[in-house]
This record gives structure tokens, sequence and C-alpha cells, in this order.
């Protein structure tokens, strides 16, 4: 009972619609809806292009989150653009074989694809992705996650998590010749050569100074 | 008159700087991220600047123990002293960078010239070579396809100073030249979870003074990094590397049997525990190939507590072996721990630091044999036509050189405040000390060439006892 109750109320639902599309086809040219399809095909294959461009720029930076997501979409418009071309195989054979209500039913299929074409390149400009940015070029660039990176210097990371440069916002604890270069590593300084040490800038991480020398002795110079 | 006037001026002087910095600090606020001058989309340069008078009670590190003794004539004899001084600082730097989604290009120079008033002693003002010098520090940096899974990073340091970093002759300051240049290859999977990192470099020391020369080292130092990033802020690693260091000056003799060959493997985590607390545990092997294989253990543990972003506590211990000149290696226990606070909205730093360092040598090399006896040398100049021809030295070396062990410690609180984000102001007061029980006492006797006869014995110790009190104030842009 609920299935029919269901399928009653899509089939009110869809019969005015019909309708209105059979109506609206109704008054194009044979000329006309080929036209339109030729343009609305076009306009997919330069949406499937786009999506796969975007897809490659993601694979590039490594944004899986991003790269997920226009999966999915670039799936759907491939669909969509193998369901038009034969939507309007289907559509000729009709008009060859003198059926033009059945060939309007294919355009009108074929105007829905391609909507649903557009709605899903809208959908793929609004795919998540690792923190980005527009910049005033209207390029998009993704910036590092520092929380995942953990690039020295920005919060996140292992670096910030030992308390690595916790007092580089004051300009007298600033190390004057500290590049500001990125870890590729974020070590937290444990990948120095030579033994062990403690983090940079905490106590123990300190090598300057004679608290890590030694003084072994020297001959003084008889002269001096 | 004077006194009144530079009193006005200082007046003045501070009054129009708090000023300025009242009106300037809403804006300033609001500009944190903001430092340096931008030259193009990616490039920008940074500029320093460091004034910081510095009073030092004792600037040679001398122990009051030492003394020198005329056996000819008591009345030369003298025991020596602290010499306490005012230092200033001055320290102008500049740092550029090109810095895109693919390379790194960075160079910085400071220049440090460190001025000796001569306070207690008038000598400590004349003797520029040792004492007042101008320093400089310089880093180039070049970093490679840093968006790929394989990144390349070149580094090169070139510094004169007197304040060493691996490496002290003798208590004291001794400019020295450190070239120190490394190549790296960072390779990395995609999700930066697994790094493995390969390093290579040569550094090399030379002191400006010949009577260290014999101490002036090259080394090459090699190092393999591994790192397993299981969570965002915690990994596990592990770090092999290799250092030969020779010191290509040394006597003949003894040049073999000086050269460092530390190798060191160590594993361990470190990172994030809870929120608020990280931890470093690791442990290793430590081998030292040298004229004696000594074999030794790895260890380190630090406790990080993070409270939030403006307090910081650390508590840490590190066991490290190390290449030194005449006893082939040392080993360090070092204790540590730093207590950081920051009040007034980062504006205030409170900040305490303190260590504890034990130093357990190895074998001296150029006086090795045991139970300290007095090792005699005979120089016999014996150069023809040479003025000096008949005289004859004999100088007797008396000293403790086998289990060496030294006992360092420092403390330093420090306060400081950020009158502009881009500008500071900070006191430090440092204390260190060193006790060993470590002495050297040489005699020598002259006679001969028609010149008076002498005979003199210098008894040096090496431990000291210094406090330092510094004023700096700071610019960064």
């Amino acid at each position: 009972m609920k299935w029919l109750a269901l399928t009653c109320a899509v089939v009110m639902l869809m019969i005015p619609l019909s309708t209105h599309a059979a109506q609206e086809a109704a008054s194009i040219s044979i000329e006309q809806m080929r036209s339109d399809i030729d343009g609305w095909a076009r306009r997919v294959n330069e949406i499937e292009a786009q999506i796969q461009k975007m897809n490659v720029q993601a694979v590039n930076e490594k944004d899986i989150k991003w790269k997920l997501c226009l999966d999915d979409i670039l799936a759907t418009i491939k669909g969509v653009s193998a369901s038009i071309i034969s939507a309007r195989n289907r559509m000729d054979d009709m008009i060859r074989s003198e059926k033009k209500d059945a060939a309007q039913v294919q355009f009108m299929l074929i105007k829905g694809l391609a909507d649903a074409a557009e709605r899903a390149f809208t959908e793929s400009q609004g795919c998540p992705r690792q923190l980005t940015r527009v910049d005033t070029s209207s390029t998009i660039e993704k910036e590092e996650d520092k929380s995942i990176t953990g690039t020295r210097g920005d919060k996140g990371g292992i670096g910030d998590a030992m308390g690595q440069d916790f007092t580089e916002d004051f300009a007298t604890e600033r190390d004057p010749n500290d590049l500001g270069a990125e870890d590729p590593i974020d070590g937290a300084g444990t990948d120095t050569p030579g033994g062990p040490t403690g983090t940079p800038d905490n106590t123990g991480g300190d090598t300057e100074g004679p608290i890590d020398t030694m003084p072994p002795f020297v001959e003084p110079s008889p002269e001096k | 008159m004077m006194p009144i006037r530079a009193c006005l001026f200082c007046s003045f002087f501070l009054f129009a700087f708090a000023g300025t910095s009242l009106f300037a600090q809403e804006g300033e606020r609001e500009k944190q991220a903001e430092k340096g001058f931008r030259l193009s989309d990616t490039a920008i340069m940074n500029v320093h600047f460091t004034l910081a008078p510095e009073f030092e009670s004792n600037i040679n590190n001398v122990s009051t123990r030492s003394y020198y003794e005329d056996h000819r004539d008591s009345t030369n004899n003298y025991t020596h002293t602290e010499t306490k001084d005012l230092v200033l600082h001055l320290s102008p730097g500049i740092r550029a960078k090109i810095d895109d989604k693919f390379k790194t290009l960075a160079m910085a120079f400071l220049i440090n010239y460190n001025l000796y008033t001569g306070l207690d002693d008038k000598k400590s003002f004349e003797k520029l070579t040792t004492l007042s010098a101008l320093h400089f520090d310089t880093d180039i940096l070049g970093e490679f396809n840093k968006d790929g899974n394989v990144v390349v990073r070149a580094l090169n340091n070139l510094k004169r100073n007197s304040n060493l970093d691996v490496l002290t002759i003798e208590n004291g300051l001794h400019t020295n030249l450190l070239e120190d240049f490394s190549l790296s290859v960072y390779i990395k999977n995609s999700e930066e979870t697994l790094s493995l990192k390969l390093s290579s470099g040569i550094q090399l020391n030379y002191f400006e003074e010949s009577l260290f020369s014999p101490y002036n080292f090259w080394s090459s130092r090699n190092n393999v990094y591994g790192q397993w990033k299981f969570l965002p802020k915690t990994a596990a690693f592990f770090n092999a590397s290799f250092t030969y260091q020779d010191y290509f000056n040394a006597d003949p003799v003894s040049r073999h049997d000086q050269r460092s060959m530390p190798l060191s493997v160590f594993v361990g985590v470190l990172g994030q525990i809870t929120p608020k607390i990280s931890l470093k545990l690791l442990g290793g092997y430590a081998n030292s190939f040298s004229k004696e294989m000594h074999h030794d253990g790895l260890a380190g543990a630090e406790f990080v507590y993070k409270h939030s972003e403006n307090t910081l506590f650390t508590l840490g211990y590190l066991r490290s072996l190390s290449p030194v000149a005449i006893y082939q290696y040392y080993s360090m226990d070092k204790a540590y721990l730093g207590f950081t606070q920051k009040l007034l909205h980062s504006r205030l730093l409170l900040k305490f630091d303190a260590s504890y360092s034990h130093l357990a040598y190895g074998k001296n090399v150029k006086y090795p044999l045991e139970n300290n006896p007095a090792q005699t040398r005979i120089d016999d100049n014996d150069t023809p036509n040479d003025a000096s021809d008949d005289i004859t030295t004999v100088t007797t070396v008396t000293q403790k050189s086998v289990d060496r062990e030294d006992h360092l410690i420092r403390i330093e609180p420090m306060v400081s405040y950020n009158i502009l984000h881009w500008l500071g102001i900070s006191l430090k007061y440092s204390f260190e000390t060193k006790q060993t029980p470590f002495y050297a006492a040489t005699r020598v006797t002259r006679s001969g060439g028609g010149v008076p006869p002498s005979d003199v014995s210098y008894h040096l110790y090496y431990d000291y006892m210094d406090h330092r009190v510094l004023l700096s104030l700071a610019a960064d842009y």
C-alpha cells in the first residue's frame, strides 16, 4: 500500500511536469532541438574537462579530501555525458521513424541531463579541501595544514607540542639568523647529526656556550 | 652638570619612546603577522638590530686557585684573579628569503661587535684580538622540490666568534672561524607520515690564535634519520650518525691518536601524549672509534607540560657522546629544566632555565700515563746561527689527566617585554660554574745561551664561577 501511494504521488507530480515540458518542446523545431543538444553536449564536455583538470590538481597537491569529492562528481558527469550521447541517438531514431512526440521526450531528457551536469559542476566548486584560500589573482592555492605537516614555527605538529619556538613572538628571543624555513621532517630537533639533543629552544637543546664545551689542557706558553 | 644633562636626555628619550609605543600599540596588534619588507609576492627581507650592554664578573673564566710561581724570585709570584668588565654588544643583521611552493632560497648575515670597555682591567680593552672583536654569522640556505616527495636542502654556515659551539680549548674566549656545510635529502610519502632524511656535512674549525692551532679540526658528519608519524603530533624515530673528526694541525706524533670517530645509534618516540603533556623518550648505543674503542649508552627523556599557549614547563635528561681533542671523546649526562610564562597578552615573558651537566672524558692521548707522573720534555734549540743556540729549556708537565670529570651548572632567570611586536627589551641574569678536579702544572727551566736562567711554574686550575647581567634592546622587523 505504501509503495502504491508513493507511486501515485510521483505520477501525479510528473503528469503536469511532463505536460509542461512537452508543450515547451512541441514549440521547438527539430533543427532547433539538434542545435540545443549540440550546445548542451559541448557544455557537458567542457564541464568534464574542467573537473578532470581539478582532479589532476588535487592529485598533485595530495589533497585526498578534495580528490575523493571530485572523483564522485566526475563519475556522475561521465555518466551524464554517456547518457546524452545515448539519448541523442535514440532521438535521431525517433525522428527518422517520425515519432516526434517520443523524440521530444528524449530532448527533454537530454535537457534534464545537461541541467544535472551544471548542478554537479556547481557542486564541484564547493568540494571541501584541506585549508584553501583564493588569492587576489583568483588562483586557488592550497595551504599546508600545519596540524598535519607540523611545519616549524606554526601551530600544530610535533615541534609545537614539544615547546619549540614557544617564545619566538618575543623580539629579544628571536634568533636573528633564523631563516624561517620549514622543517620538512617536523622532528623537533631529533634529526640533528651526532648524539641526542634536547628540543631546540629549550634548555636541553641549547648547545651554544660553555655549558656543553670542555677545556682540555693546554700547555701555557712560557713567553705569554 | 654632565650627569644631569645625561639624565634629562635619557628621560626625554624614554618618555618619547614610551609615548610612541603606546600610540602604536593598537595598530601593531592588528599587524602581528606582518613583519619584514615584502620585495615581491615571494621575496621578503627582514632586518635586525640588538644593542646589549652586559656586565660579566669573570670574563676569562679563570680559577682563583691558579697561580704563577717564580722559583728564583718569589716576589714575582702572583695568583690569578677574576676580571670583571662591561661589554657592549652591537648586532645589526639582515635576512632575505625567496619562498614559494617549490623552493626556498634564503640568506642571513649578522654582525656582532663586542666591545670590552676595560672596566676592571684596561688590558681587556686593549686585547682586541681575543676580547673586543668583530664577529659575524652568515647562513645560506637552498631548499628545492618542496612540494614533491623528495626534498633537497643545502645549508652553509660561516661564522667568526669566540663563544664556541662544540669545543673550547681553554677557559675563556678564543676567536675562531667555523665553516659548516651540509646537504640533506628528505624522502616522504604523500601523507607525510613516513619520512627519511639523509644528510652529510663538513665542518672546518680554525682558531686564530696560533697557540690553539693544534686544535683546528675538520670533520665529516653523516646522518640517517627516519620517522613514522603515527599521530598528527606524535612519532617514532631512529637516528644513526657517524662523525669523523681530524685535528689536522696537531702534533704529528699524537694526531693519529686524537682522531675522533663517534658512532651514535638511537631510537625513540616523541610528541604529544595528552593535549597538555608531551614526551620524548630515546635510548641507544654509541661507540668512539678513536685510539681506544669505547662503548657507551645513549639516553634521553624530556617531559613537556604546556598548560596553555602561555605556560610551558620542561624537564629533561640527556646522555650523549661527543668528539673532543686530546681526550678522544667525552660523554655527557645533562639534567635540565625550564619554565616559561607569558603575561599581559604575550607582551611580558618570564623565563627560568637551569641545567647540570656531568662530563666524563676519555683517556688523554698526549699524556697517557697513569697516576699522573711528571712528564719531562727537553727542548734544546740547536739551530745553527741562532742567537738562542745554546738555550736549553726543560718543561716538566704534571697534570691529573686520567678519569677527568667536570661538573657544570648554569642558572638563567630572564624577563622580557615586547614594546612592539618587532621591538623588545629584556634583562637576563646568568650564573655559571664549573667544578673539576683537573689541574695542570708546568715547570719551565731555562739555562745557557747567555740569557739569565729562569725557573718558573704555571699552576692552572679549571674551575670557575661567572655571573652575567645582560640588558638587551632588540629590534627584529
